[in-house]
């Protein structure tokens, strides 16, 4: 099964391709807690992976992902326990037939896995609806004096964005009944700017943008800042940096590419330079207006101004901040 | 012809500090019962062994051997309550057998090591025998399927735990695969580390030849598993004398002196080192207990341990979680095909039940959890320690004796005896030993003198000995201690400090490694009053020098990643304080402002002012720094009058008197000439105070009357002076024509400006 998300070769020979490229201990931790019976929580930045790792946890357990429940902020608990089909319910009152199954009872009733998508955004009462579901793998249907037991294989994968504002923090009953597996950025450079320069250029040419150059150079700088700034310190470990506020992940760093790319072709020089990433990098960057402002400009002093070569960047950020 | 010794000598292969080793190792020495044990170490240490008997010594203890005349030649032997050497000296001595050191003397081995050192074309060697060891294990553990060599002892010591004989079968097949293993990497080795590779093992053979002789019945050899296939060798005794004969020999000392978990985990660079000693005195604490136990309870008892410290932490770890981290990670060790699970299954297990993932908890367990906190304890009785053999030579050479009396000396740090004694002092206080105490500031006198006064006390020695953990010299003891300070601040004025006190203790490369922790601290800490003040020290010794060798470049790199970080926050950060860190900051801002001076980096400097007038401009900003800032730019010249009068004015007509009275007393802090040489200024105020109304006005006194306070009481004449005469161009202010009404009222006024100023009387 890690064979199947990480890649490599069947018994029979078969290659098989990889799902997700990354730590293979933390897939096989994520494997572990579902063979334990233990719920998976998937934490991550926007961009890691996480529902498309679960999606083919999923489909490697139990043949399908499609028991899925969206969570969001207007989610309530009937669309995670069951609902009442009313027209039945008034006319012969409460019984199994009036009832209608979320994806989650369906995957209890089956004994598949059921993927809870983005789980904080929904609210704390609502989440706290699970507990009971997962300790006891049991749903309560105190209208009908009956409850449904889950089958053998009944298990639940949760998404969560543990970097967002505005989510609904898990209550430590229900967080302590997760495992949980946090799926990190990339870990170099190098596999950085890969996804980065790939992504970009099919967004650009699926947006239709008119064909340019360099791009390569131009996004290796953005991947670094980025990176510099998000983990507190330059690529070489020696200068210690403060970190911004925003999350600068991945595909923070794709959408930076692309909308340099547009100002560049429709306002700039037409090449992807320091003038139409400056603003960009900039908008990306500073999300708190004091204490980001703080952090870039130190950063331009003690790294950007001293770096050779980066002179043009550093004149170009300087004019827009 | 037969292999050395077959029949009698029974090669037990281990991997120095494993568990798992030692505990298979006691199971075959009872097997064995061997008449004598010979443990891989060099023989000067046998005079050391009878010290393990008693009770002073408890590990983690090192022995400790040094060339007699260069104690910085050093070689140590780390011993934990796991390591095998350890359980097999203890195994001999409780039944009284012989038990000495076989692996070739430590008298050669630094020698050796020296002349490589000498000779730029082998370069430095260090330890390479270790190394060789511990991968060469790896290497086979990673044939059998085992993620290191540990955790393939571990899976031996639980198929074969029960029986002695058994045990004996698994050093056989070591010793077998060893050999094989051996073969395939020789090839690839290079000369150097097998040519002393062959010198060792000839000692090794040698001394097993002896010990044969000497002692009939079973031996049993404690070694390196990697050294088996060297002791096996068929060689003639002559040969291995003759390969012997003619290595270099230095005298060497042997003492034990204490040792640390920490020191013994592989991250403090010991070559054998182990990656967790917490965790191997868990695995030894189950292995060497009587009763058997399943792999459940083994890994129970490490999560329940982890939950207690998370808990003692404040983080929520209830006893559910541990049991949920327990059965992770036995399934995670079933998924990976282990026996039992390893610390990565610990890890990783603690980690997604009870840290959520975050791996910030576990981070402040690494210390308490993975590493440990033993320090080692050894008795007395043990031959001294060489750093106070150090500290001797050193007395020697500065003609310093110890004394228990007050001695006053005077150093000139232009000579170099003063300078070296002068150094010296400074190292010894780093190690907190105060034999002398600098007894001046020297602040008048220019930085190439100083005054000490000297006391020996009995205590020190036993200082001295705490110290040994950081280093067998003085000079490398002080580095670490300082270094060990340093890591364990976070505070900039102390690691500013500490910098400061590396750099008159003559140690550039401690200095320079304080000089990176304070540009990492720096950059954490939010508290700008204290980056301010660190500045000062660090431009002074920049500019001015001392009498020692600075480290010029890091240093200025240093002053100007911090005075980047001040500019970007200092006006955002003169907002809202109170009147006590409104007072600190400013005393900061002044002292920053002339390290800057000093220190002449344009650039910086133009931003610093530019800052500066930001602040002063900035309606939130807290007034009393407004009011130093405004000072500055207008001592500085950098705004003209105009700008600094309208500032002036609208600061000290901002409303509140409180704030004004603030404003003003850190405008005029330093003197009062400002406003003497400036009537404009001075008119500027005489205005405002006279446009107060009555409330306001008596609000304003105390706040007046404070500022004036600290002005010089000639100064507060002078004011008083310039006020009584006509200003110039204050006609239409202060009209002072003979009997106008206004007049009178200036009079009227004149006790309580009198009051005001603090000039008793009439002059």
């Amino acid at each position: 099964m890690a064979t199947y998300i990480l890649g490599g070769q069947a018994a029979d020979g078969t290659a098989i391709s990889a799902k997700y490229v990354g730590n293979r201990r933390l897939i096989e931790t994520a494997i572990a807690t579902l063979a334990t019976d233990r719920a998976l929580l998937l934490l991550g930045l926007p961009g890691t992976a996480k529902s498309w790792v679960s999606e083919h946890l999923a489909a490697a357990i139990s043949g399908s992902s499609r028991r899925v429940i969206q969570c969001t902020a207007g989610t309530d608990e009937n669309q995670i326990r069951y609902g009442w089909n009313y027209a039945m319910l008034l006319a012969h009152g409460p019984s199994r037939e009036a009832l209608v199954p979320t994806p989650l009872l369906r995957a209890m009733e089956e004994g598949t896995i059921v993927r809870l998508e983005e789980l904080t955004r929904m609210g704390s009462d609502v989440q706290d609806t699970l507990i009971t579901i997962l300790s006891e793998k049991l749903l309560p249907i105190p209208e009908l004096d009956s409850a449904i037991e889950a089958q053998r294989g009944f298990n639940v994968i949760a998404t969560a964005n543990n970097r967002d504002k505005g989510v609904n923090d898990l209550s430590s009953a229900l967080k302590r009944r997760f495992n949980v597996v946090v799926l990190p950025s990339p870990a170099t450079l190098e596999e950085e700017t890969g996804i980065v320069v790939k992504r970009v250029a099919e967004l650009g040419t699926s947006l239709q943008l008119p064909p340019i150059a360099p791009v390569e150079e131009e996004l290796i700088r953005v991947v670094t800042i980025f990176r510099e700034l998000r983990e507190g310190k330059t690529l070489n470990g020696k200068t210690k940096l403060k970190t911004s506020s925003g999350s600068l992940s991945t595909a923070e760093a794709i959408s930076v590419g692309v909308s340099a790319w547009a100002t560049a072709v429709h306002f700039g020089s037409g090449m992807l330079d320091a003038e139409s990433l400056a603003s960009n990098l900039v908008g990306a960057v500073v999300k708190d207006p004091v204490q980001d402002t703080i952090a870039l400009q130190e950063y331009l002093e003690s790294v950007v101004r001293t770096r050779s070569g980066w002179s043009d960047l550093y004149t170009a950020i300087r004019e827009v901040i | 012809m037969a292999a050395l010794g077959e029949e009698r000598a029974h090669l037990l292969g281990i991997r120095h500090h494993g568990p798992g080793s030692a505990a298979l190792l006691c199971e075959a020495l009872t097997a064995i019962d061997p008449a004598c044990v010979l443990v891989e170490g060099p023989p000067e240490g046998d005079r050391l062994i009878p010290h393990m008997a008693g009770n002073g010594l408890r590990p983690p203890v090192a022995m400790l051997l040094y060339a007699a005349d260069d104690p910085k030649d050093a070689i140590f032997m780390p011993f934990a309550e796991f390591s095998p050497e350890w359980q097999a000296i203890q195994w001999a001595l409780r039944r009284n057998r012989p038990v000495r050191f076989f692996d070739w003397p430590a008298a050669v081995s630094i020698a050796v090591r020296k002349a490589a050192r000498e000779d730029p074309e082998v370069g430095e060697q260090d330890a390479p025998e270790q190394a060789a060891t511990v991968s060469a294990l790896d290497l086979l553990a990673g044939s059998a399927g085992y993620e290191d060599g540990e955790a393939f002892w571990n899976a031996l010591i639980e198929q074969h735990r029960s029986r002695g004989d058994s045990a004996l079968a698994v050093f056989a097949s070591i010793a077998t695969a060893m050999t094989e293993a051996r073969a395939a990497e020789e090839r690839t080795s290079d000369s150097a580390e097998l040519r002393c590779n062959a010198w060792r093992e000839a000692h090794m053979r040698h001394n097993l030849r002896a010990a044969l002789k000497e002692i009939p019945g079973a031996i049993a050899v404690v070694t390196g598993a990697w050294h088996i296939g060297g002791l096996r060798l068929n060689t003639k005794a002559a040969d291995d004398r003759a390969l012997i004969k003619d290595l270099p020999r230095v005298k060497v000392d042997a003492t034990w002196i204490p040792w640390t978990d920490s020191r013994l985990s592989a991250f403090s660079g010991y070559a054998a080192g182990v990656i967790s000693p917490g965790w191997y005195r868990h695995l030894w604490s189950l292995y060497s207990q009587a009763t058997a136990y399943t792999v459940e309870q083994f890994a129970s008892v490490w999560q329940s341990r982890t939950a207690f410290l998370l808990r003692e932490q404040g983080f929520l770890a209830p006893t559910a979680s541990a049991i949920e981290a327990t059965r992770l990670a036995l399934a995670l060790a079933a998924m990976r095909e282990l026996p039992m699970p390893g610390l990565a299954e610990m890890r990783e297990a603690s980690l997604a039940v009870m840290c959520e993932g975050n791996p910030v908890p576990l981070a402040i367990l690494e210390r308490k959890l993975y590493i440990g906190e033993e320090v080692g304890e050894i008795g007395d009785g043990v031959p001294q320690n060489p750093l106070a053999r150090d500290l001797a030579l050193w007395q020697k050479k500065t003609r310093l004796k110890p004394q228990d009396l007050d001695q006053d000396i005077k150093l000139d740090l232009r000579s170099e005896a003063g300078l070296l004694k002068s150094t010296l002092l400074h190292r010894l206080s780093l190690l907190n030993v105060p034999w002398g105490k600098l007894s001046d500031t020297q602040s008048s006198r220019g930085t190439f003198r100083e005054t000490w006064v000297l006391r020996w006390q009995p205590e020190y020695s036993v200082a001295l000995a705490e110290a040994l953990v950081y280093g067998v010299t003085i000079d490398q003891a002080a580095g670490n201690a300082a270094l060990q300070r340093a890591r364990e601040t976070n505070s900039v004025t102390e690691l500013a400090s500490l910098i400061q006190d590396t750099l008159v203790a003559d140690l550039p490369e401690t200095a320079t490694a304080c000089i990176d922790l304070l540009q990492t601290a720096a950059v954490s800490s939010s508290d700008l009053t204290d980056l301010m003040q660190s500045v000062a020290p660090l431009a002074g010794v920049l500019r001015y020098g001392t009498a020692r060798r600075v480290p010029e470049e890091t240093l200025r790199s240093l002053i100007l990643s911090i005075s980047v970080e001040i500019n970007a926050g200092v006006r955002l950060a003169s907002r809202s304080l109170d009147e006590e860190a409104a007072t600190a900051r400013i005393c900061a801002m002044e002292v920053f402002d002339d390290a800057l001076a000093l220190f002449g980096d344009d650039v910086l400097t133009a931003t610093w002012r530019h800052e500066l007038g930001r602040i002063v401009e900035d309606h939130q900003a807290t007034s009393g720094i407004a009011g130093l800032c405004l000072r500055r730019l207008h001592d500085r010249r950098d705004w003209d009058f105009d700008k600094v009068a309208v500032e002036f004015v609208r600061h000290t007509n901002s409303g509140d008197p409180k704030n004004a009275g603030q404003f003003l007393e850190a405008f005029l802090r330093g003197g009062a000439e400002v406003i003497l040489q400036d009537p404009a200024l001075l008119q500027l105020l005489d205005i405002w105070l006279c446009e107060l109304d009555d409330t306001s006005f008596t609000d304003a006194l105390p706040l007046l009357r404070r500022s004036f306070s600290d002005l010089e009481s000639g100064a507060r004449r002078r004011i008083l002076a310039k006020l009584r005469q006509p200003l110039p161009h204050t006609e239409t202010v202060l009209p002072r024509t003979g009997d106008d009404p206004a007049a009178a009222a200036f009079d009227a006024a004149l006790p309580l400006l009198y009051q005001i100023l603090g000039v008793g009387g009439r002059p």
